[in-house]
């Protein structure tokens, strides 16, 4: 039975071959569409995943006080204190914030940066078992002087021979051994790392949150009940009796594999993903795939005029209606396993596009879990076969032989409406997509034209690798400002875009000064930024008291009333000296925050980061004579990043939204055209008689073409009516999680409006038009 | 009226080409009604589409009153059309989809009849055929006769010059077709010209003149005595 069905469904799609093409092909690029969106999604949701404990490990986040931001690190002595009371905790593992850092490792002339050697605890291979290919886990971090290294750094240094006893010289004075090599995972991780050595400080005090701290669980503890306990017990700590600043302190745990795309806290080093957007980009490839469907289905009902017949005969025969449903979803099954074949060629044909789009490296072909991608695959076909086939298989089998071998098959019944319907809903989806892309496309400019509140232009940021040469700064400086083309020098630790940033609490005339940003810069910093005063004046080292002066911006007025406070004493005995207008510092989605611009000095954090304004008029001369001072300084290779360029990060991810959502909206749209190309050219077909005889009567080509637009503005009419509020909808609850945000008008929903009505007279008058054209008695010979 | 002379008309297809008229010659005067018969394929239908405007002939002349047909361009033979001539087919081809009012109405509106003296046309020739009860219908409700009424219902309402009738009884019984018959005569007393394609003798001795076709040509042309003494 099955093979005659293959063999009669393999010679009807070949006898319909432009129809079979039609189909195969539309229903092809919704699912190419939805693969690499299930890709990137597989990609975004596979962090941390290679480790199977992952689930049981927690990363330790606190807020230090009550309306706090929450930190993702903490204090050496918590994770300790916290294992000798808690028997859920199986082991802890930490790593030390002053250990990220860059460092130049060497091999007698191999000279590389490697950018992340992490400090941490001995005890990190118990918890992120990775696979050593030479050395023992569990001996290669036993003391100071031992580095274990990814098989990328060791290949560095080393090739492919084993390393292990072999010594790297570090930041050209520390002699390290190389205790192990491990294989890097096949998953992403939320952390990166080149290589590990012993953390480089047992603890810097209860006050200092230094450390990020795992906490591995023992299986199958209940995360929230754990939680209230860990809070709980640590309450009843020794040192939170004597330690009030511990008091207020709460704590909360972030699994591993939530990490990337789901921590909540600040300050954090982790690599972060955007949960949002994922869920976006699968939510839309979804419905991009189920109008694929739509348009399969509705092409398939469109045909069953055709197919009536061939039905009725079947069914006169004795075929009862489960054959004919297993029939005709054998065609659909067949159509399907073809559209998927060309939709996976196209996926890995178009998957660069999405690759330099997301910054990700993926391939079909090199796809790191193929089980899992089998496993979705299979779910998604055995749907869409469903989907695609299934009311068509129902609606094609409900036929009553006698009428339809009569000629008795009349037309206006429940397909009619059914396929009105669907095409409705291509056209809702198609047009909450142009909506959505006009809405990203704004904001996208919206932010790209904020106001960031300095001059980014021809703003050069590097790097201070030698203590002595931010102490000695302002010879430096002087050698720096000989440079033809640079207009202005000076430092600082958080220049914009840059995530970090120190928050300070201080006590201030018995009040408390909260959460205050605090960056440290060098004088100049404003005039290298553009950032003139605002009220007041800003650093200038005509000044000598001005090492020891304080300029805030004016959100920090507002917040803490400093308004009658300027030219006085604030915290820490600072002079308020002057009032900068906020800037932009995260990105758009945060709101400016209270931030104190300091000096660099005894008690503060320091700039080491050398920031400097060209005038742009021949940059290259500029740079190479930079260079040449500069390496003079640090014999270090030179490397800068350009502000305007490193600021563009804090908003690149929409600007990639809004490309991914412009193919999408133009294949959504080419889908829904596909589908009413067919719907009206089988409108037309049907009605071909009604045609002729509104000819014959003397209908003009226009009467025509008014007569069968008009069914199908109606559809499309009624189609935008519903897809409006529901794209006002998303749209505005996208654009609520952005502090600097377009407002959202009129236009995106009139225009969408508009393209919509005209891609639907044009495609209808253009199928209809030959048949409105031709001479009456064609149209009447089908009778 | 009507001055057809030597029109040609071919059908092609991939291998074959039919000659579906070959130098027919025909003169209609105003007011006669003229039947024309045949064998199926003998081009009887394609004259009459011709001369409806609804196909065109390779070459020949075609003058309606004195004004030359074929060279007129798409929309003007669909203006002179819908002016002038009237059409009533074997199966009907009502639109299923308006009701009997609508469905004569129809013609008037594509001539742009202002609304209020479309009704009042409407409503006089749904009189004159004498299926006023059966104005809301759909066709599919009607019989066979009733749905031919409405048809030459529609043809006449724009008072068109000439009917072109194609077979105009053939989906009907002796006793409708009759009835259909009469109508059409009726018709013509009042000063319509008709020239009707049929296949029925009895059909064509209700008209005053009755033309023989075979393979595109006319052979032959007989003048029914009865009718055309009533002409005269």
């Amino acid at each position: 039975m099955f093979r005659l069905n293959l063999k009669i469904a393999l010679r009807n799609l070949w006898k319909n071959k432009g129809y079979s093409t039609l189909n195969i092909f539309g229903l092809s690029i919704g699912l190419a569409g939805f693969i690499m969106i299930l890709l990137f999604a597989n990609h975004e949701r596979s962090y941390d995943t290679w480790n199977s404990d992952a689930k049981d490990i927690y990363r330790i986040s606190i807020k230090w006080g009550p309306g706090q931001e929450e930190y993702s690190s903490s204090p050496a002595e918590l994770a300790p204190a916290l294992k000798e009371v808690l028997p859920e905790i199986v082991d802890y593992g930490r790593f030390y914030v002053w250990d990220m850092k860059q460092r130049l490792v060497s091999k007698d002339k191999n000279e590389n940066f490697v950018d992340h050697i992490m400090g941490v605890d001995s005890s990190w291979f118990n918890l992120f078992p990775y696979k050593f290919i030479y050395g023992d886990a569990k001996t290669s971090l036993l003391s100071a002087n031992q580095i274990v290294l990814s098989q990328k750094t060791s290949e560095l240094f080393f090739g492919k021979a084993n390393p292990v006893g072999q010594s790297l010289l570090i930041n050209t004075k520390d002699q390290y051994v190389v205790s192990g090599v491990y294989e890097e995972p096949n998953t992403p991780e939320h952390m990166e790392h080149d290589g590990f050595v012993k953390k480089s400080s047992p603890g810097d005090g209860w006050g200092n949150g230094n450390y990020y701290t795992y906490l591995k669980l023992k299986e199958g503890t209940d995360k929230e009940a754990f939680v209230r306990k860990l809070n709980q017990t640590f309450k009843k700590l020794p040192i939170v009796k004597e330690d009030q600043g511990l008091k207020e302190v709460e704590m909360f745990l972030t699994s591993v594999p939530d990490l990337y795309l789901h921590a909540s806290s600040a300050q954090d080093p982790t690599k972060r993903g955007n949960a949002k957007i994922v869920t976006i980009l699968v939510l839309f490839s979804s419905l991009l795939l189920i109008i694929a469907c739509i348009n399969f289905t509705n092409l398939s009902i469109a045909q069953s005029v055709k197919r009536a017949k061939e039905t009725g005969v079947r069914k006169v025969l004795g075929a009862a209606r489960s054959n004919l449903i297993t029939y005709f979803l054998t065609e659909t099954g067949i159509q399907c396993v073809l559209a998927l074949l060309l939709a996976l060629t196209i996926a890995e044909v178009g998957m660069p596009v999405l690759n330099q789009l997301m910054e990700v490296k993926l391939s079909l072909l090199s796809y790191s879990n193929p089980g899992q991608l089998i496993i979705q695959l299979s779910l998604v076909m055995t749907f869409v076969v469903i989907l695609a086939g299934g009311y068509a298989a129902f609606f094609l089998s409900s036929y009553e032989p006698v009428k339809v071998l009569k000629g008795n098959f009349s037309r206006g019944t429940g397909s009619l409406w059914m396929r009105k319907t669907l095409i409705s809903v291509q056209f809702i989806v198609a047009t909450v997509f142009m909506v959505a892309l006009m809405i990203i496309r704004q904001q996208v400019t919206y932010i790209k034209n904020q106001d960031a509140g300095f001059k980014k232009d021809h703003v050069l940021v590097f790097k201070v690798r030698k203590g002595d040469n931010r102490r000695n700064f302002s010879q430096i400086k002087e050698r720096l400002l000989k440079v033809p083309g640079i207009n202005a020098v000076s430092r600082v630790n958080y220049y914009p875009g840059v995530k970090a940033m120190q928050v300070i609490d201080r006590d201030f005339n018995g009040g408390k000064v909260s959460n205050l940003s605090t960056i440290t810069v060098d004088f100049d910093y404003f005039k290298v930024m553009g950032m003139p005063a605002q009220r007041g004046r800003v650093f200038s080292d005509k000044f000598a008291t001005d090492s020891n002066a304080i300029v805030v911006n004016e959100s920090a007025v507002k917040k803490y009333g400093l308004q009658k406070l300027i030219g006085s004493k604030w915290i820490n005995d600072r002079v308020i000296i002057g009032v900068v207008k906020d800037h932009i510092q995260k990105g758009m989605e945060t709101a400016a925050e209270p931030t104190a611009f300091v000096v660099e000095g005894r008690g503060t954090n320091s700039a080491d980061h050398v920031i400097l304004k060209m005038d742009g008029a021949n940059t290259q001369v500029t740079l190479e004579a930079l260079k040449k001072v500069w390496t003079a300084v640090e014999p270090f290779p030179f490397q800068y990043t350009w502000l305007d360029q490193s600021f563009a990060q804090v908003y690149v991810q929409y600007i990639r939204l809004d490309k991914l959502f412009n193919i999408f909206t133009y294949v959504t749209l080419a889908i829904a055209v596909l589908g009413l190309f067919a719907l009206a050219s089988f409108s037309v077909q049907e009605r071909t008689k009604e045609i002729g005889v509104r000819k014959v009567l003397g209908a003009e080509t226009t009467d025509i073409l008014r007569l069968i637009n008009k069914s199908f503005l109606v559809l499309v009419v009624i189609a935008n009516l519903i897809a409006i509020p529901v794209a006002y909808i998303l749209s505005s609850n996208w654009l609520s999680g952005f502090a600097y945000r377009t407002s959202i008008t009129v236009w995106p929903f009139v225009f969408a409006s508009i393209i919509s009505v005209l891609i639907t007279v044009l495609t209808v008058s253009l199928q209809t038009f030959k048949t409105a054209n031709a001479k009456p008695v064609d149209a009447l010979k089908y009778e | 009226m009507i001055k057809i002379e030597n029109l040609e008309k071919v059908y092609k297809t991939e291998e074959i080409e039919t000659t579906a008229l070959n130098g027919i010659n025909l003169h209609v005067k105003e007011g006669e009604f003229v039947s024309i018969m045949g064998p199926s394929g003998c081009g009887k239908s394609t004259l009459l589409n011709v001369m409806g405007l609804l196909d065109k002939p390779e070459s020949g002349s075609y003058k309606f009153i004195d004004t030359e047909l074929l060279k007129l361009n798409d929309k003007e033979r669909s203006n002179f059309r819908k002016r002038n001539m009237g059409f009533v087919f074997q199966n009907f081809n009502l639109i299923d989809e308006l009701t009997v009012f609508e469905n004569i109405e129809l013609p008037l509106i594509y001539n742009k009849v202002p609304a209020t003296e479309r009704k009042r046309l409407v409503n006089e020739i749904i009189e004159r055929m004498n299926i006023v009860n059966r104005s809301g219908h759909f066709p599919q409700q009607l019989s066979g006769g009733q749905q031919q009424r409405v048809a030459v219902a529609r043809a006449l309402v724009t008072k068109p010059k000439l009917v072109l009738a194609d077979e105009p009884t053939g989906n009907l019984d002796s006793s409708h077709g009759n009835e259909v018959m009469e109508l059409l005569c009726e018709l013509n007393e009042t000063g319509t010209t008709i020239v009707m394609v049929t296949h029925s003798s009895h059909d064509a001795s209700f008209s005053n003149r009755i033309i023989n076709l075979k393979d595109g040509h006319v052979i032959s042309e007989k003048i029914n005595k009865n009718r055309t003494e009533e002409l005269i």
